[in-house]
């Protein structure tokens, strides 16, 4: 698969405040990526420092293959939190800017504005716009000139119900025409419904990475010991039904793979010669599952 | 490195951002109107004085020296307009919109660069048009020498605009916000440089940017040219930096010291762009 973006190390502060710290990722062709964490946790940042606004303190990423030159931006569509244009110039015109800026031809502004519903506020100065319309530009400067990578920051933040919907559905949209898209969200429900993979910030730290249906999906959450726990983790590890998602101390906490249960690890472990000294059973819900993430220690790797 | 392609891309973008904003019109129709009114006006007075008529100025080749000087009092109107542009790119955090869209910090600025040197083609322009139509009126036995002579003051107008622009750059790339950038850019002018002119070694007041830039549209010698056509043979060998004398010598060399200031603000402006966090 053609690696988009390789992200290694990258460290950013704000005064002592570690904004994001050494982070590492990679986003290959037509995957979706969320950046998921708290308010604060260091997703804009992150997309920030990728989209060359701010500059790291140090590491290194690289766009498409080794570019990292600002021109790189041309050929990725972003969503920003806030959307910023010309108040006093209309959608049309404030969109040939960003074609202009992107290289690109001035055919594709109507196509996107139809496509998020502006299409009748095209003479519109931008300052007239509710938030939600902001919004919706928003998106479709993102999409314009068809670009292969979209970089989407919260892009329903702040949205009705239904534009929400309707948002989610461009996004899913834009999945299924074989997009790479970089997601940031606090909304562990909105990562779930669109992304392949996921890197959960902590305070500026990455505390995992993973397949969505890995680390969010509803499987079975157990954390098992056993008092040769290095045994344990080896023999764990040769299941492939099995992932492992953190060492807490003396126990394990892994998830099952479906139509895993309980009795049937024991059973196995026991098969293997290991007997486990306590299992607990965690079916948590998606929502504190993150929460547990986010909350438990910090876990690199 | 600028390809011709960039630069026509960054001015698609910029006529875009200049000629539908409202502001940008409204100081260019003022200062227009301002500098017609006042040409018009003193083109029209007729002061008597023992025998001797100011309407001299009024005539190739003295219009040029005139209508530059009239055009300087305007400079300020040029400077708080790129002010505004510059300003309203940080307000509405649209250099930060750009650069995720794709354009880099020096073609942000570029860009930049591109409206001020317009408007400084603009100056040279309308001084150019009222000149060639009042001179032509004014002036009894025309003749290419008559025309030509002189003109020279159209070029160091240029400079003249693009020194007030630079310097209104640099105070806006500081400031960021456009009321507190017009006003120090305007208390530079005064009193904050006259107040240093006060309290330094004379010899260096020409230097100093504000003095500098007035001095290379030097005041007509009403009088003197009234009295002679031949005003230069009365001036030689004398300092440069003065604002008194005006020679075409004296003034190509402070039309390359103000030269190298505006390069010198653009690019203190360019260096802060570039290490800006956006």
């Amino acid at each position: 698969m053609k690696t988009i973006l390789k992200v290694e190390g990258l460290t950013k502060s704000f005064g002592t405040i570690k904004a994001v710290s050494n982070l590492s990722f990679s986003v290959f062709e037509g995957q979706v990526l969320g950046l998921l964490g708290p308010n604060g946790s260091g997703k804009t940042t992150t997309l920030n420092l990728l989209l060359q606004t701010k500059y790291p303190d140090s590491g290194t990423f690289h766009w498409f293959d080794g570019q990292s030159g600002p021109s790189a931006n041309r050929n990725i569509g972003t969503l920003i939190e806030v959307p910023h244009f010309f108040p006093y110039l209309n959608l049309e015109k404030n969109l040939k800017i960003v074609a202009h800026a992107r290289g690109k031809g001035l055919n594709d502004i109507q196509r996107t504005l139809e496509l998020v519903g502006l299409t009748g506020r095209i003479k519109s100065p931008f300052y007239t716009l509710s938030f939600g319309m902001k919004q919706r530009l928003a998106l479709a400067s993102a999409l314009l000139g068809n670009p292969d990578v979209l970089i989407l920051d919260e892009p329903t933040n702040g949205l009705d119900p239904e534009g929400i919907a309707e948002v989610r559905e461009i996004i899913i949209q834009q999945r299924d025409l074989g997009k790479t898209i970089i997601m940031a969200s606090h909304l562990l429900d909105e990562v779930e419904k669109v992304c392949t993979d996921v890197v959960i910030l902590k305070n500026g730290e990455r505390i995992a990475y993973g397949k969505v249906d890995e680390l969010l999906s509803g499987k079975t959450l157990v954390t098992i010991s056993a008092e040769n726990i290095a045994e344990l983790q080896k023999c764990l590890k040769t299941n492939s039904r099995i992932s492992i998602l953190e060492m807490e101390g003396n126990s394990i906490r892994i998830s099952l793979g479906e139509g895993l249960t309980t009795t049937e690890l024991n059973k196995w472990l026991v098969e293997k010669g290991i007997i486990i000294s306590t299992l607990e059973l965690h079916k948590a819900s998606l929502e504190s599952q993150f929460l547990e993430l986010v909350k438990g220690p910090s876990q690199h790797g | 490195m600028l390809k011709l392609n960039n630069i026509k891309r960054i001015a698609r973008i910029e006529s875009i951002k200049t000629w539908n904003y409202p502001v940008f019109k409204a100081l260019i129709i003022l200062y227009s109107l301002l500098f017609l009114l006042i040409t018009l006006i003193a083109s029209n007075i007729q002061i008597n004085l023992q025998g001797v008529t100011i309407s001299k100025v009024f005539q190739f080749p003295h219009i040029w020296n005139t209508l530059t000087w009239f055009a300087s009092w305007f400079n300020l109107i040029l400077g708080i307009l790129a002010i505004m542009m510059v300003s309203n790119e940080f307000q509405f955090r649209t250099f930060r919109k750009q650069i995720i869209d794709g354009l880099s910090r020096n073609e942000l600025l570029f860009g930049k660069a591109m409206v001020m040197l317009l408007l400084a083609v603009f100056a040279v322009l309308l001084v150019f048009a009222t000149g060639v139509t009042i001179g032509i009126m004014k002036t009894n036995n025309l003749s290419w020498s008559y025309l030509t002579n002189g003109i020279y003051f159209l070029p160091i107008l240029f400079v003249q605009s693009l020194a007030y622009t630079s310097l209104a750059l640099l105070f806006v790339t500081i400031i960021r916000t456009p009321g507190p950038s017009i006003m120090l850019y305007l208390l530079y002018f005064f009193p904050i440089e006259p107040i240093i002119r006060a309290v330094i070694p004379e010899r260096a007041i020409g230097y100093l940017p504000a003095k500098l830039f007035s001095n290379l549209t030097p005041m007509p010698d009403f009088v003197g040219i009234s009295l002679s056509d031949m005003v230069e043979l009365k001036i030689s060998g004398t300092d440069v930096f003065s604002p008194k004398i005006h020679t075409f010598q004296s003034l190509s060399v402070i039309t390359i010291v103000a030269l190298c200031y505006s390069l010198l603000f653009i690019l203190i402006s360019r260096h802060i762009i570039k290490r800006k966090n956006f």
